[in-house]
């Protein structure tokens, strides 16, 4: 009877406990509040794509700004018409070639849309192939001067009248400096390979930056070509008493 | 009376007889009776139990309390919970419109920059156009104002041929008259001026047909 009693006993205290044990893991709280599965949104049946610079499309073959700086030179001389070409480095100041004003009668200018320039002086510099024509009326676009002389292997862009014909871009690199072809100057000259021909002589030499490097003003039929440094024309920018009188005609 | 004497044991503490003895009644065995003492380990078990079912109770109780409060506490969140939902559900919706009105609207802009696409290419072929023809006709010019240069030059050249051919005529008169009357005239002025007229005839004729083959060669 009292081992039955015991048992009895044991076993109900071993119940409480167990619900005691049991009362001790109830999910006491709620569990923290995490963020909730993405919302599918109905209606958008595709998402929009919109590809970058797509209006872009249409090429413009206008006039570059070296264009717009170039000028075509017509010498009317006592046998004849020469043509050359030119460029603007200020709105009134215009460089090209010695031998494209040489004995000039009369001095033509002409812009890259077909407009006159009346021009105003013109000079000559005596120690490089170069000369500097002043005209009355401002022009739109000019070209910077480089500070320094290209290097060998530098691209180079070209911008002229071969031919006397329709203003031509060419391009190529500065192949070195040699010495100058015609033999009229001691400077060492640029050498390239930047297509030109006749009635390009006077072209500006323009460089990757978008500035004068050279003027170009010879070359053999199949090339290279000879173009004045920058820095010579920076000297005889700098140094107006450089400049002499045009040679008159015959 | 019993006295406790040692643990488990007890024994009858000794009467003196002070009246008549009452005999005492005989016992079944021949050892004198002694009562079982209750056993102590029972007493104690059982008040561990008590303890353990009150301490239990005591746990069941704080624990039924903390469910009901846990309970309380989840219903409290699923309704907020419930409600912040329905709110989104509601936000997504007019995210949901508000996105397929942008969506038309973005349609409507495609087309209308296709269209714009359209127009810019027209017009930029126009531009190119109009470049090119601005080339062109920059060119005729040019090669009509060399054209026109050569003629001045031409013109030139012509006027100072004309006074070359005017002195060779001067000079053919002027040698005419001397020969009208040769007789009265120096010959060696005479044939200086025979060699000076005929010079400047020769040069003449040799610029006219320079001229002549010039203009040709244009």
């Amino acid at each position: 009877m009292a081992r039955s009693s015991l048992t009895l006993a044991a076993s109900g205290a071993a119940v409480t406990l167990l619900f005691a044990g049991c009362a001790a893991v109830l999910p006491i709280s709620p569990p923290s509040r995490t963020t909730p599965a993405p919302y599918t949104v109905s209606g958008v049946s595709s998402a929009p794509v919109i590809t970058a610079g797509s209006a872009a499309t249409a090429t413009l073959k206008g006039f570059t700004a070296y264009e717009r700086a170039a000028l075509r030179i017509r010498n009317i001389t006592c046998e004849g018409v020469e043509v050359g070409s030119g460029f603007a480095v200020a709105p009134r100041v215009i460089v090209t070639n010695r031998h494209v004003v040489d004995g000039a009668a009369v001095l033509q200018l002409q812009t890259y849309d077909g407009h006159d320039r009346q021009v105003a002086t013109a000079g000559v510099a005596t120690f490089a192939d170069l000369a500097i024509v002043r005209i009355s009326d401002d022009l739109a676009a000019t070209l910077p001067l480089a500070s320094a002389n290209p290097k060998p292997g530098d691209p180079i862009t070209v911008v002229g009248y071969p031919g006397g014909g329709e203003l031509t871009t060419s391009h190529g690199h500065v192949l070195r400096y040699g010495a100058d072809i015609v033999g009229e100057s001691d400077e060492p000259m640029i050498i390239n390979d930047a297509p030109i021909a006749h009635g390009s002589s006077g072209s500006p030499l323009v460089d990757a930056a978008g500035e004068v490097v050279g003027v170009a003003y010879a070359g053999k039929p199949e090339g290279p070509f000879w173009a004045v440094p920058v820095e010579l024309l920076r000297q005889l920018i700098d140094s107006p008493t450089e400049l002499g009188p045009v040679p008159p005609c015959g | 009376m019993t006295a406790r004497d040692e643990p488990g044991e007890t024994r009858p503490i000794p009467v003196r007889a002070t009246g008549p003895t009452v005999p005492t009644v005989p016992s079944r065995t021949s050892k004198p009776a002694r009562r079982r003492p209750p056993r102590r380990w029972a007493t104690v078990l059982a008040w561990t139990l008590v303890a353990t079912c009150v301490v239990s109770l005591g746990v069941l109780g704080y624990g039924y309390q903390r469910s009901l409060d846990s309970a309380q506490a989840w219903k409290a969140l699923a309704t907020s919970t419930t409600t912040e939902l329905e709110a989104t559900r509601v936000e997504l919706d007019r995210t949901s419109e508000t996105l397929t009105k942008t969506k038309l609207a973005l349609d409507d802009t495609r087309q209308a920059l296709d269209e714009t696409k359209g127009n810019l290419n027209a017009v930029a072929g126009q531009y190119n156009d109009a470049s090119e023809r601005i080339r062109e006709l920059a060119d005729e010019k040019a090669k009509v104002g060399d054209e026109a240069g050569l003629l001045a030059t031409a013109v030139a050249q012509a006027a100072r041929l004309q006074d070359q051919l005017d002195t060779c005529v001067t000079g053919l008169r002027s040698l005419q008259a001397y020969l009208v009357d040769a007789d009265r005239a120096d010959p060696e002025a005479l044939a200086s001026v025979v060699a000076e007229v005929n010079s400047g005839c020769d040069e003449a004729q040799s610029q006219s047909r320079d001229f002549q083959e010039w203009l040709e060669g244009r």
